[in-house]
């Protein structure tokens, strides 16, 4: 029998809520192609913020609404610029997501770790490179000057 | 940059790191307080030994830790795919030396150094032949990036079966990170 953590659910469904937002802004800074993928990785983040929303009303409570706004990290963006944004997002999505895996079980869990590699596959798109431990590194930690 | 509405800092603090990531970075550091946590959490499974088995075929002699199977499967997955990659022709190599090296983070992150001798059947193995290598390039590509997308699948259904949280984070972790290379694979050749 699946229980519904649903805090931890709410906060997948804020990080979805903060990814359709971004990739809006994303996506009208790029070129066609990269363009046409950020379009497709919204459609995805649509999707399962309204498979989160449904969870979250199965377990009995009210979805978490997007913010109003969003900071984000300068007010304009560069094609470079946006496409790392669109891997930052990823990986915050991969985390409320490994979050998710680690509180859920049953299918929820299941579509949870179906949605963390959905991200990771995306970030590597955006980064061209493959994250290690996408849904695992809590700490914000300071990237370190020596790899 | 807008300061008044910082209800969302947590988010916005991540999206304005102006830095470059650096994964291999985070995650080593981050890979030290995992693996205590993994075996931790594993330790204390196997004082309530639950009478639910995993699924068969994976069957150690250690019956008591619901996890155990679980946690092998990964592993020995994990050392096919390493073999994969060292048998992959010399004119590759370089291109996918990265690729290597996490799955080797992840053997460790699992916690393999410590169970050497539980390595099970050969999960993957079995699905194909050693005598097949691929002695062209693009064709390893193409070999490799449908085992990285076999063994991402099998992450997803073993961390469905796992019954500590943590094993199941990382389980899908590495998934994430196996269907990230058959991407990265894909667009090699």
């Amino acid at each position: 029998m699946t229980t519904i953590p649903l805090d931890v659910v709410q906060r997948a469904l804020s990080a979805e809520h903060a990814a359709v937002y971004a990739y809006g802004v994303i996506a009208a800074q790029l070129a066609e192609a990269p363009r046409r993928d950020a379009a497709a990785a919204l459609d995805h983040h649509r999707s399962r913020r309204d498979r989160l929303r449904a969870y979250v009303i199965e377990g009995g409570s009210k979805p978490a609404e997007p913010d109003a706004a969003y900071q984000l990290p300068t007010s304009v963006l560069t094609p470079v610029a946006a496409q790392a944004l669109a891997a930052n997002v990823e990986r915050l999505v991969a985390l409320a997501y490994g979050d998710l895996v680690a509180a859920a079980d049953g299918d929820l869990r299941g579509f949870a770790a179906h949605a963390l590699a959905d991200a990771a596959v995306r970030e590597t798109g955006w980064r061209g490179q493959a994250p290690q431990f996408p849904g695992l590194t809590r700490a914000s930690a300071s990237p370190a000057a020596t790899p | 940059m807008r300061t008044s509405q910082s209800r969302r800092a947590r988010v916005s603090t991540h999206y304005c790191d102006p830095v470059r990531y650096r994964p291999s970075v985070l995650t080593r550091r981050a890979l030290l307080g995992l693996a205590v946590g993994t075996t931790l959490g594993l330790v204390g499974c196997s004082n309530s030994s639950s009478g639910d088995k995993g699924t068969p075929g994976a069957g150690g002699g250690k019956g008591e830790d619901p996890d155990t199977a679980v946690l092998a499967e990964a592993v020995a997955d994990t050392r096919e795919l390493i073999a994969r990659y060292d048998d992959a022709p010399a004119s590759i190599r370089k291109k996918i030396i990265a690729l290597r090296a996490d799955h080797q983070a992840h053997l460790e992150a699992l916690g393999a150094t410590s169970m050497t001798s539980a390595t099970p059947t050969s999960a993957f193995g079995a699905t194909t032949e050693p005598s097949a290598k691929p002695s062209s390039g693009p064709a390893a590509l193409a070999a490799l990036s449908t085992a990285e997308k076999t063994a991402a699948d099998r992450r997803v259904d073993q961390c469905t079966r796992a019954k500590s949280g943590d094993l199941a984070r990382l389980l899908a972790s590495i998934g994430g990170c196996e269907a990230g290379h058959a991407q990265l694979l894909d667009g090699m050749s």
